[in-house]
């Protein structure tokens, strides 16, 4: 054994941690060697200074305070829980709804859909902001393929194309018959017409007309 | 040690350890005990390493609190005892690096250590100067050097009970009490701690 471990080893003797035969080792090694004893009894002496430090009585209310605080942090942890559960709850719920209106939104027939305008004759006219807009920018497809199973639909020659392609939407979207209904008694002095809403106001005439001479 | 003795000592850790389960579980009279059979200890350390003895009810109070919330962490109910320094130190230690006591002037606690037993005659005035030397020569030690005196001379914790507070190896232990004891011996004069009876 090292000189080195043998001096760390005076401190576990002294604290008695040293099983007995290695303490009677050094023990023996101490009283033959002046500069270990010297080492011990440092130790020794240090030891027993810490021992007669003096300890205080700690105040009784560290016990009281110690367990209202846990009792304070309990109630605050449970009320997070609640909280944290409540908010969980009723986002999940807000989720729910969310999912559940697309999902129903996206089974409705176009017309139902908000942002168009149900009449009196309970036909639906598309707003005249959605109609600027399918005029105007990219909501009408640059290559219509309405038509099907109603037919084309006939359009007077002075019908820009642009205007066409949405009179052609309206048509399929609207249903040719609900359109004219809806048409006639929005505008009982036109004899026939595909209404397209172009202007804020349905009713002020700001619409443009498309005779369907054909299918009328 | 007897075997009555250590049959004793079993029953104590036993029913420490029931304890320590219990409150796991969230009785809270159960740590209650636990509180009661501790925190005396545990001040007085807390109040070695600060000085200051309504921060040591503060650190005391919030190390037996946090202990409390993490019981569940605690693998070995039977390390009870050392899990608990190992809170109360790592929470000194965090706050003597986070807030910084007010600079104690140890050269002048020296000092006035000196005069105290020159000028009083009184033995309670010898013993707070006795003190107050001690302790101006504990505090030029590093923090984990007094932690680690503290725990083993003041508080009388085992090495296997301070390695498992500091989670540090047992022959660690044994050689960091040693240097920590030889270096505080510089500090020490001995004939005011033991005025020639030594």
């Amino acid at each position: 054994m090292g000189r080195r471990e043998e001096l760390v080893e005076l401190a576990a003797m002294l604290d008695g941690e040293l099983d007995d035969g290695r303490a009677e080792q050094l023990y023996a090694r101490i009283k033959a060697d002046p500069e270990l004893m010297a080492e011990f009894e440092a130790q020794r002496q240090v030891k027993l200074a810490l021992g007669r430090l003096s300890e205080v009585e700690a105040p009784g209310y560290i016990h009281a305070r110690v367990m209202g605080e846990i009792g304070a942090r309990r109630g605050q942890v449970a009320a997070w829980r609640w909280r944290t559960a409540a908010a969980f709850v009723g986002g999940f719920a807000i989720c729910l709804l969310l999912v559940g209106g697309f999902l129903y939104m996206g089974q409705r027939p176009a017309a139902n859909r908000p942002g168009n305008l149900l009449l009196g004759s309970g036909e639906y006219y598309s707003q005249p902001s959605l109609g600027r807009e399918a005029l105007g920018r990219e909501a009408v497809p640059p290559e219509p393929v309405y038509g099907g199973e109603l037919g084309e639909l006939a359009l007077p020659e002075d019908v820009d194309e642009r205007t066409a392609d949405f009179l052609r939407f309206a048509y399929r979207a609207h249903g040719y018959q609900g359109m004219l209904n809806s048409a006639e008694a929005l505008r009982p002095d036109l004899p026939a017409a595909i209404l397209v809403l172009e202007g804020h106001e349905m009713t002020n005439g700001n619409i443009i007309l498309a005779r369907d001479e054909g299918e009328r | 040690m007897t075997r009555e003795r250590q049959g004793a000592e079993a029953a104590i850790d036993l029913s420490e350890e029931a304890l320590v389960h219990q409150a796991a579980a969230g009785d809270e009279q159960a740590y209650g005990v636990l509180v009661k059979r501790y925190y005396n200890r545990l001040f007085n350390f807390v109040r070695s390493m600060v000085r200051n003895e309504e921060l040591a009810e503060d650190i005391t109070q919030e190390s037996l609190v946090k202990a409390y919330f993490s019981l569940k962490k605690l693998q070995n109910p039977g390390s009870f005892k050392s899990w608990l320094f190992r809170i109360a130190n790592n929470n000194t230690l965090d706050w003597l690096r986070r807030k910084r006591l007010p600079q104690i002037d140890v050269d002048e606690q020296l000092r006035e250590s000196y005069v105290d037993k020159r000028s009083s005659p009184e033995d309670s005035v010898m013993d707070d100067a006795r003190n107050a030397h001690i302790h101006a020569a504990l505090d030029q030690l590093k923090p984990d050097q007094k932690a680690i005196l503290v725990m083993c001379d003041l508080q009388g914790l085992s090495y296997q009970e301070i390695a498992e507070a500091l989670k540090i190896p047992f022959g660690t232990v044994q050689s960091r009490i040693f240097y920590a004891r030889r270096k505080l011996k510089d500090y020490l004069d001995t004939s005011i701690i033991f005025g020639g009876e030594s």
